[in-house]
């Protein structure tokens, strides 16, 4: 692939997509902190706020399995997947901590990926 | 051992999570930036400035196929705009009597991972050391992911090329993070709203672009959640 916007414009094309994340992030919070959103709302909305972070992991997690295995056949993802989740969920029940639930679902992931492809799917 | 006291230092120290799941993402992204003829400058510079994972790697392969940079920046809005409801969000946990910051610099490192990080951890810090441990948090968070992206634009090329099996293994980095962060969720919003949450993301995708369905399934569930509020 080529790309075909020279420097100049590809920095100003960088720059301005930072600008404009980081007003997608910044806005919202000035919105809030002028007390819109408690006004607006009440127990309405910081019900629904609470559930922003917790339905966006769900999004995220749905999305990111969505991708894997649309990228290979089921055999050879559903069951790495599944093995992965589990080491997940055992992770946390020993370890406890974010970061030891993800290394061991990794982990448990790659080992299981090596042995469906070793198998032959 | 002694406790670390300063909470910026337990931020970043809490950042590791995030940071596990990003650096070898971010080496990801500096393969296919170098791979799509990007400059590797280019590419940590696109880390620094835009800092939003999945947006960078479509901007680098609409840069890559001869967009206009019009469209570019359009689509990396709209892939964008779920980080819209991550701001009020945050605020609700950092008490105003408390703020140092300027919401500018609160607000510039508000990724997923950081935000879904945020929420769980948020309310077990000490209400007064909750912004110094969220700068932390962002410090760590923001250091891999400009790190890693340097790391495969520089040096990386050739390390996953010559391994599938890891560069198919690293696939499951983010995905296990995000479920760790569910696990630890789970208990703060009734079950139903994080089942609708994954049936309409799921929906969504039949449907729309992953950036909409996501945007879906965010509605979805807190659409379901202020119904207890009414």
């Amino acid at each position: 692939m080529q790309t075909t916007l020279n420097g100049t414009v590809l920095v100003w094309v960088i720059a301005a997509c930072g600008l404009v994340t980081l007003l997608i992030r910044y806005l919202p919070m000035r919105w809030r902190e002028k007390g819109n959103g408690r006004a607006a709302g009440g127990g309405r909305w910081r019900y629904a706020l609470d559930a922003v972070g917790p339905s966006a992991i769900m999004a995220l997690l749905v999305t990111s399995f969505w991708s894997m295995a649309a990228a290979d056949p089921v055999a050879t993802t559903v069951v790495p997947i599944f093995v992965g989740v589990s080491g997940v969920i055992l992770g946390k029940r020993l370890v406890g901590s974010i970061a030891g639930a993800t290394l061991s679902g990794v982990l448990a992931y790659g080992l299981a990926l090596w042995a469906v492809t070793a198998i032959g799917f | 051992m002694r406790a670390v006291k300063h909470p910026a230092v337990r931020g970043m120290i809490d950042s590791l999570s995030i940071a596990i799941g990003y650096f070898p993402v971010a080496i990801s992204f500096g393969l296919a930036a170098i791979s799509a003829d990007i400059p590797p400058w280019a590419a940590v510079l696109t880390s620094v400035l835009v800092y939003a994972g999945a947006s960078q790697f479509i901007l680098i392969t609409l840069v890559a196929g001869g967009s206009t940079a019009f469209s570019v920046i359009a689509i990396v809005l709209l892939m964008n705009l779920r980080h819209l409801f991550y701001g009020p969000a945050l605020l609700g946990k950092l008490p105003s009597a408390t703020r140092r910051f300027p919401s500018l610099v609160l607000a510039a490192g508000l990724t997923d991972e950081v935000f879904a990080t945020s929420i769980s951890r948020l309310e077990q810090q000490p209400i007064a050391e909750r912004e110094g441990w969220y700068v932390g948090l962002q410090a760590g968070a923001y250091s891999a992911w400009v790190g890693g992206t340097a790391v495969g634009a520089f040096f990386g090329h050739g390390w996953m090329q010559g391994s599938p099996w890891l560069a198919q293994t690293l696939d499951f980095v983010l995905p296990a993070l995000f479920l760790a962060l569910l696990l630890e969720l789970w208990s703060i919003v009734p079950g139903y709203v994080v089942v609708g949450a994954a049936l309409a993301t799921a929906a969504g995708l039949a449907v729309l672009p992953p950036y909409g369905a996501i945007i879906a399934g965010m509605g979805v569930g807190a659409a379901l959640a202020s119904r207890r509020g009414a």
